[in-house]
């Protein structure tokens, strides 16, 4: 009884290890492997066959189906351009120009990576439904606060959850050369704040 | 000193075995995800397409979901014989993508590799004997089993119905059937 109870306990240990090992992984990794750009990030080969165990594992974790290069650049953020996470409470502000590649598209999501319900039904703007504005740039707004709709200069907006943290995703398909050589400086638009709450 | 040594190598057998469990995990969580979609999705289905309507803020198949794509999916298997697909192909974004069991997506093909308005695939286990192709494309998955996935670009939606009957179009059987 003893002696199993010693192997019980040694069989808790190496769990334990494994688990704060795992952790650890799951703190540090992002910050090794995924490229930032600004106020974006990026896996560079999310769904390739020679990317390593822990970028399939953190893919698993998030998307299972990622794709090989050079099908798809996939940027997310969860942040503006002061650092500050994007909040419903806030309206934001998303400019760029239009993006090198086949098709594009930008999409609001909750917290929990699921798409934010919305009485309009319109989860993404890509770049055949945007409106372009008369310079060939766009803006996508973001609010959830029906105040804010006043303050909208743009066809374009996105709702999402009030109080809550949200994030945006910047899928690219068949993207130009420069989204795989010049990852971090590739030009990407920007998402600031325009007013909260008060 | 003797004790000392034996609790040294103890705590460093109990490290390596950690280690050990802790890279199994991150080495089998992909093929478990996978598994877990075989199993939520596909489990009464294997070979056997399985279409989605538009995602919205109910769906929950896959986190982070396009909602400028139209999806279909095969869980294939090619254990016993080779999984033949075939489908029509769009004018428009049009991608089938092969994921292996540990989610490695091995092979894309869209619609700007094919000249043809539809398209054959014959897809070939690992122990599958490779035979001549003639009519259609020979891709060879990693694993037995795996997802076959086919994007359509939803664009404008002003084509949607067209990408509705391409969904019908697909077939995915085992050669055998």
């Amino acid at each position: 009884m003893i002696f199993a109870r010693k192997y019980l306990l040694y069989l808790i240990i190496i769990l334990l290890i494994a688990a704060l090992e795992t952790f650890i992984a799951a703190k540090i990794y992002p910050k090794i492997a995924f490229v930032k750009n600004d106020i974006w990030t990026i896996l560079p080969s999310p769904g390739d066959p020679d990317r390593n165990i822990y970028t399939r594992a953190a893919v698993a974790a998030v998307g299972t189906f990622a794709s090989k290069k050079p099908e798809q650049a996939y940027y997310q953020t969860e942040i503006d351009i002061e650092d500050q996470p994007l909040n419903g409470n806030c309206l934001y502000k998303l400019s760029g120009e239009d993006i090198d590649s086949r098709w594009w598209s930008i999409t609001a999501y909750a917290n929990d990576g699921f798409l934010i319900e919305n009485t309009e039904k319109l989860y993404s703007y890509n770049s055949e439904t945007v409106n372009f504005n008369a310079n060939g740039g766009f803006e996508i707004y973001f609010l959830g606060n029906n105040d804010f709709i006043t303050d909208v200069s743009s066809e374009n907006w996105l709702r999402v959850n009030q109080d809550e943290n949200f994030n945006i995703s910047l899928r690219i398909y068949y993207p130009g050369e420069e989204f795989f050589s010049n990852l971090k400086r590739v030009n990407l638009p920007i998402v600031e704040k325009v007013k909260c709450i008060e | 000193m003797y004790r000392m040594r034996s609790l040294i190598n103890k705590i460093f057998i109990l490290l390596v075995l950690g280690t050990i469990v802790h890279l199994a995990f991150i080495i089998y969580f992909p093929t478990y995800m996978m598994w877990k979609f075989d199993r939520d999705i596909a489990s009464t289905s294997v070979n056997k397409i399985i279409h989605s309507d538009k995602v919205d803020s109910n769906s929950r198949t896959v986190i982070r979901p396009s909602p400028d794509l139209l999806y279909s999916v095969c869980a294939y298997d090619a254990t016993y014989s080779p999984v033949v697909i075939a489908s029509k192909v769009l004018d428009s974004y049009w991608a089938m993508s092969f994921y292996a069991s540990n989610s490695d997506n091995y092979a894309i093909i869209n619609d700007l590799d094919i000249a043809d308005d539809d398209v054959k695939v014959y897809l070939f286990g690992p122990n599958s004997k490779p035979t001549k192709i003639t009519d259609g494309y020979a891709i060879f998955s990693p694993s037995n089993k795996g997802a076959m996935l086919i994007r359509r670009f939803l664009g404008n939606e002003s084509n949607i119905d067209e990408l509705y009957e391409n969904q019908e179009t697909l077939t995915c059987d085992s050669l055998d059937n």
